[in-house]
């Protein structure tokens, strides 16, 4: 177990801090270009689902990264440890990230007396995990960030362009008084987190 | 030759690929779909032809300022800074103020609007039988005074919206828009229908429409580009090998920046193509301008490709690939939520421009010498950009320039 936790805090120190800072710059822009307070129910998701889902890109996506440099990926493979749980540990810390700025964002919106329920934060985490779960799985399979990255990006446009034709898997259904789509949402991320770990252990061998 | 080794990288790379199917999707989606049938003729008789917003101070000032005192009692004011709804509640020191305009513009005084308590919003609300009914909603009595000339109620309203914070109903951008809309005559309706025939010769009004949705993707899809070809070079570690090399580092950066956007534009041109094609289909029988299309992506959509690249090129080189995506990404965001109108809203500075409309040629005719120097800024700009980066370049190979940031930092740890 001091193990896991050791390699969580390094990779967090080495990996993760500078893409943690980043959506916490996303995070403190968010009131900058929406308001947060006074919002009735349905516009409180907007800051929610239209900005504040951008964080799951900037977290999820680089999970792969350290291991996309040649010298790493055949460093950490002559290691006991699973090179796979090490992606795991950085993904449920990614997660987790993903879910306190999603908190703090919602309980502060809470204090700007806007209309904002734990539905509000489920819902913009949906969002944001699915896109952060698009660019990890681009990112894993292709073995470059950037596509990922890339991806995930133009699904958050097509968002803005093509609306309802998205169906289920429009991210910002909330902002139109619709929740059901949170469902499929986070339902497609199972799938698709699992999907990938099992086409990149496929691709090894 | 470098130039069409640099081609052949690019067009061979999995990024490429993905950027044509995101620019076909793009296309497929939101411009074939918009051309699914000809544009259809005003015919006399039609109950409505729309509304245009027309400056007409008689109809924009009473209601103007009927909406600044209905938003001031309330508390509560929209706004739209960014592009995005903001709410706003001012400060005391602010209503202050603010109140003081009110009293300028319609005679109402501070008191009264302090100790006002009988206020009700204009707009519908459900009746007892169950169907809407619109009401007057309650503000005091509006005194516009005589004196008060349009140009000091325009004043007045910059002044109010600088005090909201920007980007409010009475901003200059928005104010015609808001508060002097009238009905569109057949007249009306049919002249604009002859310009779309006869000035724009039908392919010029669908060329704007196809660069409006072309432009929203190219201003962010080539940093991916670009970013990508920059960094596989460090992921293969084949920067050293090409500082060593002969070739200068001025016209290395050059020959890639402008097989770059010489490969990216190769899909703009099949589009546009498609493009032309879809619209003769759907109007066989009227005289088109063949080129129009062509003509206008190039001017229109050649500097997005030059701006997004270079930002890809030149970030990337000072520091990383993400900084690169995150610095493009969020110009692209500002500049899209910047545009409070589909039409009529490019200004000298815009990166993404907007003309999401068949009609609207004199708009278009009006804003040319705007658009004739955005386009050569950012064309020019792009060059800039791309001639600091083989600096930057010149000065790594040499050794005295080297920042990592956001960079695989485990580097550090597999040591």
């Amino acid at each position: 177990m001091s193990n896991y936790l050791k390699i969580a805090a390094v990779n967090l120190k080495h990996n993760t801090a500078p893409h943690l800072l980043l959506a916490i710059v996303i995070a403190l822009l968010t009131p900058v270009i929406f308001g947060i307070s006074s919002l009735n129910e349905q516009e409180s998701a907007q800051p929610l689902e239209m900005f504040l889902s951008l964080t799951g890109i900037v977290l999820l996506t680089p999970v792969f990264l350290p291991e996309q440099n040649e010298n790493i990926r055949d460093l950490v493979r002559t290691k006991q440890i699973d090179d796979f749980a090490i992606y795991f540990i950085r993904l449920v810390y990614s997660v987790l990230f993903l879910a306190v700025i999603f908190g703090i964002f919602t309980i502060i919106m809470h204090h700007c007396e806007s209309d904002v329920t734990i539905q509000h934060f489920t819902g913009g985490f949906a969002s944001g995990i699915f896109l952060g779960a698009l660019g990890f799985s681009f990112a894993g399979i292709t073995g470059n960030s950037i596509i990922g990255y890339m991806i995930s990006m133009m699904y958050y446009i097509c968002n803005f362009m093509l609306k309802e034709d998205l169906h289920h898997w429009y991210l910002f259904s909330m902002s139109f008084g619709n929740f059901e789509g949170k469902y499929w949402l986070s339902g497609s991320v199972a799938a698709i987190f699992l999907i990938t770990f099992v086409i990149i252990r496929k691709c090894r061998k | 030759m470098l130039f069409f080794k640099e081609c052949k990288k690019i067009l061979f790379s999995l990024i490429f690929v993905i950027y044509c199917i995101v620019l076909f999707g793009f296309y497929f989606t939101q411009f074939a779909n918009d051309c699914e049938f000809p544009l259809e003729k005003p015919h006399e008789g039609q109950t409505d032809y729309g509304t245009i917003a027309k400056e007409v101070p008689e109809i924009m000032m009473p209601s103007a300022i009927e909406g600044l005192v209905s938003e001031y009692l309330s508390g509560e004011f929209s706004a739209y800074p960014y592009g995005f709804y903001k709410c706003v509640k001012l400060k005391e020191k602010d209503k202050k103020k603010l109140a003081e305009i009110i009293t300028e513009l319609s005679g109402i005084s501070a008191e009264t609007l302090e100790n006002f308590d009988h206020y009700e919003p204009s707009g519908y609300v459900m009746g007892d039988d169950g169907s809407l009914v619109y009401t007057d909603g309650n503000i005091p009595e509006i005194n516009i005074p005589p004196t008060l000339t349009y140009d000091d109620f325009r004043e007045l309203m910059r002044k109010a919206d600088k005090i909201i914070g920007c980007g409010s109903k009475y901003s200059d951008d928005n104010i015609v828009g808001n508060f002097s809309r009238i009905p569109k005559t057949y007249e009306d309706a049919l002249a604009e229908y002859e310009q779309f025939c006869k000035e724009d010769k039908i392919t010029g009004a669908y060329a704007r429409l196809f660069c409006d949705y072309m432009g929203i993707d190219l201003s962010i899809l080539p940093v991916f580009v670009a970013v990508f070809l920059a960094e596989r070079d460090k992921k293969s570690r084949m920067e050293q090998l090409v500082y060593s090399r002969k070739i200068s580092s001025a016209r290395l950066i050059f020959t890639r920046y402008i097989s770059l956007v010489f490969t990216m534009l190769i899909p703009v041109l099949i589009t546009a193509l498609l493009a032309y094609a879809k619209v003769k289909s759907i109007y066989p029988d009227n005289e088109l301008d063949k080129f129009a299309i062509l003509k206008t992506a190039a001017y229109w959509l050649i500097p997005n490709i030059m701006v997004s690249s270079a930002v890809g090129m030149f970030v990337t080189e000072i520091t990383s690939g993400l900084i690169a995506i995150f610095v493009q990404g969020a110009w692209w965001f500002a500049s899209i939520s910047a545009s409070s109108e589909l039409t009529g809203s490019i200004r000298n500075f815009t990166f993404v421009m907007r003309h999401n409309s068949l009609l609207g040629y004199d708009i278009f005719q009006n804003e040319r010498h705007i658009i004739v120097f955005n386009r050569l800024f950012f064309a020019v700009i792009s060059v800039i950009v791309i001639l600091l980066t083989a600096v930057i370049f010149e000065m790594k190979r040499r050794g005295v320039f080297n920042v990592k940031l956001f960079e695989n930092r485990s580097r550090k740890s597999e040591t």
